[in-house]
């Protein structure tokens, strides 16, 4: 079976990202997106390493937003909603009159349809895209299986880690903005995993 | 004032990067916009001809765009 955004049991970690790129009208979500969702505090170990750090889900957040709205994230500054709208376009009046007229899963239910099989699932009705260096700190932290039954214990742990070892210029940029060595947290989040294991 | 409409009061200017990026995100959303209507024709029972003719397009590049199975062969 192949993996496939959004299967559970990730799916919480790509919903939350993708949401909090909507949030702030980003045209993708990457690791400086998942480094927010995971100073939520769903793990307590994940929110104490970073609060030790000084990194709080709403400094997280805003430093996201300062270096994604700069243009130097992993991927397109800026969202559809924005960029239709300099066209004079708005979109979120858009989705609600698809929504309302074609329902509420019409988009997923289309790619999965004969008629849509031979397209590729994107565009703005389909939200920011997961950009390469989120799908490789997923598969860092979880192995090539994302829709299997099992997940390592600490997956938040090991998303964190596992973002923290990619190429990402954008949560560089993030956790400079945050005044975070990147080596510094890695080295406590793996000290925190062999603890735990 | 929130950040959206910042950015989008920022991107009227004459940035090329900025209206290609906006022309890209308005084809998306056409192509979209298309696909959701073909399959509700389809739906309704419309035939490939009959689609081609409202989208202004021959039949067979419809069919090719959206007639799952083609790589099989398969007619509809």
């Amino acid at each position: 079976m192949s993996a496939k955004l959004g299967d559970e049991p990730l799916g919480w970690v790509l919903r939350e990202a993708q949401e909090e790129a909507e949030a702030a009208r980003h045209g993708y979500f990457g690791v400086e997106h998942l480094l927010a969702v995971l100073a939520r505090g769903r793990s307590r170990l994940v929110a104490e390493v970073l609060a030790d750090h000084g990194v709080t889900y709403e400094r997280a957040r805003d430093a996201v937003r300062v270096v994604v709205g700069s243009g130097r994230g992993d991927g397109p500054a800026w969202g559809a909603a924005v960029l239709l709208g300099t066209l004079g376009i708005d979109f979120d009046k858009v989705r609600r009159q698809v929504q309302a007229r074609f329902g509420p899963d019409a988009i997923d239910e289309l790619y999965a349809s004969p008629v849509g099989w031979n397209l590729r699932p994107r565009g703005p009705l389909c939200g920011p895209q997961v950009t390469p260096q989120f799908k490789q700190a997923v598969h860092n932290a979880v192995g090539r299986c994302w829709d299997r039954d099992k997940v390592p214990p600490q997956l938040e742990e090991r998303l964190l880690l596992g973002a923290l070892d990619v190429d990402s210029a954008g949560l560089r940029g993030v956790l400079a903005e945050l005044d975070v060595s990147p080596l510094g947290l890695r080295q406590r989040v793996a000290a925190t995993l062999r603890i735990a294991s | 004032m929130d950040q959206a409409t910042d950015l989008a009061e920022a991107a009227t200017h004459d940035d090329p990067e900025v209206g290609l990026a906006a022309v890209v995100a308005l084809r998306g959303l056409l192509e979209q916009l298309e696909a959701l209507q073909v399959k509700a024709a389809r739906e309704q029972g419309w035939t490939w001809q009959r689609i081609a003719q409202a989208l202004g397009v021959t039949r067979q590049s419809v069919h090719k765009k959206y007639a799952a199975g083609r790589l099989w062969g398969r007619r509809s």
